[in-house]
């Protein structure tokens, strides 16, 4: 029996040396072929470790960059924007105030009393060409009025002339008060009145023509289209040219 | 016999020891295999590691190019509007020196006054060239009107040439009849004495004809806005300028 166990275990020490010869043959030349794996690896992750420095690098870089538009750049141009816009806002201005003094200085109107007509000139060119009826042209020819230039001595919507003392029949008697309904003549000179030197008025017509006639005036009448335009055209001071 | 068995022990003793070298070489083999594979593992497991962040980098990078891309082309939009607006500029510039030649041309060296009824403002001015500037107060615009006699009165300031025709020093403001019916009083005779206010229109008045006046207020806080009845009332230090530095009938006065 003893005889037994010691051929088996004579086995068993054979086999274990078996085996032990075999992986001590074969193993190294596995673990030489692994060791040069990882000499290539290690290669690689150099190569790697060097594309990554290289990566973070381009990306702060990238990033800088970024950083230099978004916080230093861009915030200047957007600065330089508004004062630019700023300063074409106080240029628009200017250009708009100097347009309209220049728009006063170069309005004019002329009285054609030869083609019975009334131009207004603004800047050279005949903005508005009126027609007057020849009735009114032969009544200003006619009036006291001479002088060849007139001016614009004031301008009003819906006037309200002051009804003159003479025509009350007893100016002995108290007379209304001048602003008294009596005394008022809303719509004797139309809706609106552009008055000039040597009582001439230019207005729009008038169906009153009882109460308009009483007051001391030249005038040029005209349809009430064309005395708006022509209100809101010119200016105090314009000056008007008889022709 | 006894040499025998003393040979045959010596030679279990060498075989044994061979055996047990063999092992341990075995072992140590299989150690270093292990201990390879380990190192092997880790710097695959590292390459994997540092590819990610590789991968990781480009993606960022390309999404900060891309931002960086949308800037650029902010930047150039804000450069070519910045360019459209100094042309612009250039351009109005130009026009404006055009149009202050052709006033020059217009009128006289003499200082005058120049009203801008839409900011409010005045200017004293000299061949184009601003001497001093004011904020003033100009009319309300808006209509009022009188129940009793139908007439109606617009609060605009007039826009043309004025002379200065008198000035004075401490006006009287005589009441017009639209200031009653604004305050819902009865209207007096034209020449009655509460018609006559004092201080109202403050230290100086320069009067423009047809009721037009520049004058001071007694409410500084409301100038720069449209608040007057169609007066260009202006501040007390300003107003004095004015009134110390114009002539009558030589300064004009221009409101546009």
């Amino acid at each position: 029996m003893i005889k037994f166990f010691k051929i088996i275990f004579r086995l068993f020490l054979l086999s274990i040396l078996g085996i032990s010869i075999f992986i001590h043959i074969k193993l190294p030349s596995y673990t030489r072929a692994m060791e040069s794996e990882i000499a290539e690896l290690n290669k690689q992750l150099s190569m790697l470790s060097n594309q990554k420095k290289y990566e973070t690098a381009i990306k702060q870089s990238a990033y800088s960059d970024t950083e230099i538009i978004k916080e230093e750049m861009l915030p200047q141009i957007e600065e330089e924007k508004k004062s630019l816009v700023e300063q074409n806002k106080i240029l628009l201005k200017e250009n708009r105030l100097l347009s309209g003094h220049l728009n006063i200085l170069t309005t004019k109107v002329i009285f054609d009393t030869k083609l019975n007509r009334l131009k207004l000139v603004k800047n050279g060119k005949i903005v508005s060409d009126i027609v007057v009826s020849k009735k009114l042209v032969a009544d200003f020819l006619k009036s006291e009025i001479n002088r060849k230039t007139l001016k614009i001595l004031a301008k009003e919507k819906n006037p309200a002339p002051i009804k003159p003392k003479w025509t009350f029949e007893d100016i002995t008697k108290e007379l209304p008060a001048e602003n008294s309904t009596e005394r008022l003549m809303i719509g004797a000179l139309g809706n609106y009145a552009i008055y000039f030197d040597d009582y001439l008025i230019i207005h729009d017509f008038t169906k009153n023509t009882r109460q308009h006639d009483t007051i001391n005036h030249v005038c040029i009448q005209m349809k009430p289209k064309d005395m708006q335009k022509l209100y809101n055209s010119v200016f105090i001071g314009t000056k008007l040219y008889v022709e | 016999m006894k040499k025998t068995k003393k040979l045959s022990l010596l030679m279990n003793f060498g075989l044994t020891i061979i055996i047990l070298t063999i092992f341990a070489l075995a072992a140590i083999d299989v150690y270093t295999f292990f201990d390879t594979r380990t190192e092997y593992e880790i710097a695959k497991n590292r390459i994997a590691g540092i590819s990610k962040e590789i991968k990781y980098l480009e993606k960022e990078k390309h999404k900060i190019y891309r931002q960086s891309s949308s800037l650029k082309r902010k930047q150039l939009a804000l450069i070519e509007i910045n360019k459209n607006l100094i042309e612009k500029s250039i351009g109005l510039s130009n026009e404006n020196m055009l149009l202050i030649q052709r006033i020059n041309e217009l009128t006289d060296s003499e200082p005058y006054i120049l009203v801008d009824t839409r900011e409010n403002t005045l200017y004293f001015k000299r061949k184009g060239q601003i001497i001093r500037y004011a904020k003033c107060s100009v009319g309300k615009g808006g209509i009022l009107r009188d129940k009793k006699t139908g007439r109606k009165w617009e609060f605009v300031t007039p826009k043309g040439i004025f002379t200065i025709k008198n000035k004075t020093e401490n006006p009287l403001w005589f009441k017009p009849d639209w200031a009653f019916i604004e305050e819902k009083k009865e209207i007096p005779l034209p020449f009655a004495p509460e018609r006559k206010v004092e201080g109202e229109l403050g230290k100086y008045a320069l009067d423009l004809g047809f009721g037009y006046k520049i004058h001071g207020t007694q409410k500084e806080e409301l100038l720069g806005r449209a608040v007057s009845h169609g007066c260009i009332r202006l501040g007390a230090d300003d107003l004095e300028y004015i009134y110390k530095n114009t002539k009558i009938n030589k300064t004009l006065v221009y409101v546009y």
